[in-house]
């Protein structure tokens, strides 16, 4: 099976995330029904072709809405229930080695969702609060578990 | 200084003059910790932030107040400069949940980490109220006992 999306003129963001992007009508009407029917096979067992970059693209779409959203926060439990922030927790194990690649890079506060995700927590009690020993910690742990 | 997006509309009070930059953006702390004088780890009632030992791990006004108690502070009237006082301000949204710190300079200036955006040095705690943090709900004071051990 491939996705609806394959051949068809338009970003893969705005395929898959149509409301965000300015269209006439129609177009967006196309677009919606065509959504469907990809986000139908992203998530069939069937389904292997081009799933990375769809993952990858959705992934990408969500941090960046959670990171601009909550830019100027300070609170954990904003930032953590932040809806985009739980929409990737939702992808699952597959989206692991993003999180944990944006985490490498940016130091975000990755850490409940990595918790929630794997159900393990690397982070010794001495180094919590400390970002970067937490982080050092989940990449150490990813490499122990063959992640990447 | 590079004004980071969104910033005129989260911030519609922070207008040229009220405010300018202090330090680069960093997720190694946040606004409470940078309101105690820390800079090393965020604050935060969360098992992903240092939070003092015995006070309640809850997101209320009343938690943050009693953080800052460990360090010597007494709830004060208002945010006026006093001699021999340092002071903060604590901010909650419109449902009165907490959502920001503000510390107060020796020269009556304030300063803010703003998240895990930069840090400003702003005129008043009012120029912070908006949509982001809602506005002052509490100030504290102490002694300019340990001035020295706290960062600017």
């Amino acid at each position: 099976m491939t996705y609806a999306v394959a051949g068809r003129r338009i970003s893969l963001a705005t395929f898959l995330f149509p409301e965000r992007y300015a269209s006439t009508g129609a177009e967006l009407g196309e677009v919606d029904e065509a959504g469907l029917r990809a986000c139908g096979h992203y998530f069939s067992e069937q389904t292997v072709s081009r799933r990375p970059q769809v993952l990858e693209t959705v992934f990408r779409h969500l941090a960046d809405e959670w990171i601009e959203d909550t830019q100027f926060q300070s609170s954990l439990t904003r930032i953590t229930n932040h809806p985009s922030y739980r929409k990737i927790i939702s992808l699952g194990n597959e989206v692991v080695p993003l999180i944990l690649g944006d985490l490498a890079a940016n130091r975000r506060p990755w850490f409940t969702a990595l918790r929630e995700i794997t159900g393990a927590d690397p982070v010794q009690p001495n180094e919590r609060g400390n970002v970067a020993a937490m982080a050092d910690s989940w990449l150490r742990w990813a490499r122990d578990n063959n992640i990447r | 200084m590079i004004v980071p997006p969104d910033f005129r509309r989260k911030f519609p009070l922070l207008v040229p003059g009220t405010f300018h930059q202090a330090s680069p953006a960093t997720t190694a702390y946040n606004c409470i910790a940078w309101a105690a004088g820390v800079h090393t780890v965020p604050w935060w009632p969360h098992q992903d932030a240092f939070w003092p030992p015995g006070v309640p791990i809850e997101d209320t006004i009343d938690a943050v107040v009693r953080a800052f108690a460990t360090l010597g502070y007494g709830l004060c009237a208002d945010g006026v400069p006093e001699t021999d006082f340092e002071k903060i301000a604590i901010y909650a949204d419109f449902g009165g949940t907490p959502a920001h710190a503000a510390r107060q300079l020796p020269d009556g200036m304030w300063t803010s980490k703003l998240g895990p955006n930069i840090d400003i040095v702003h005129t008043e705690p009012r120029v912070l109220n908006g949509p982001e943090y809602g506005t002052v709900v509490r100030f504290m004071r102490r002694r300019q006992a340990s001035l020295s051990n706290i960062a600017r």
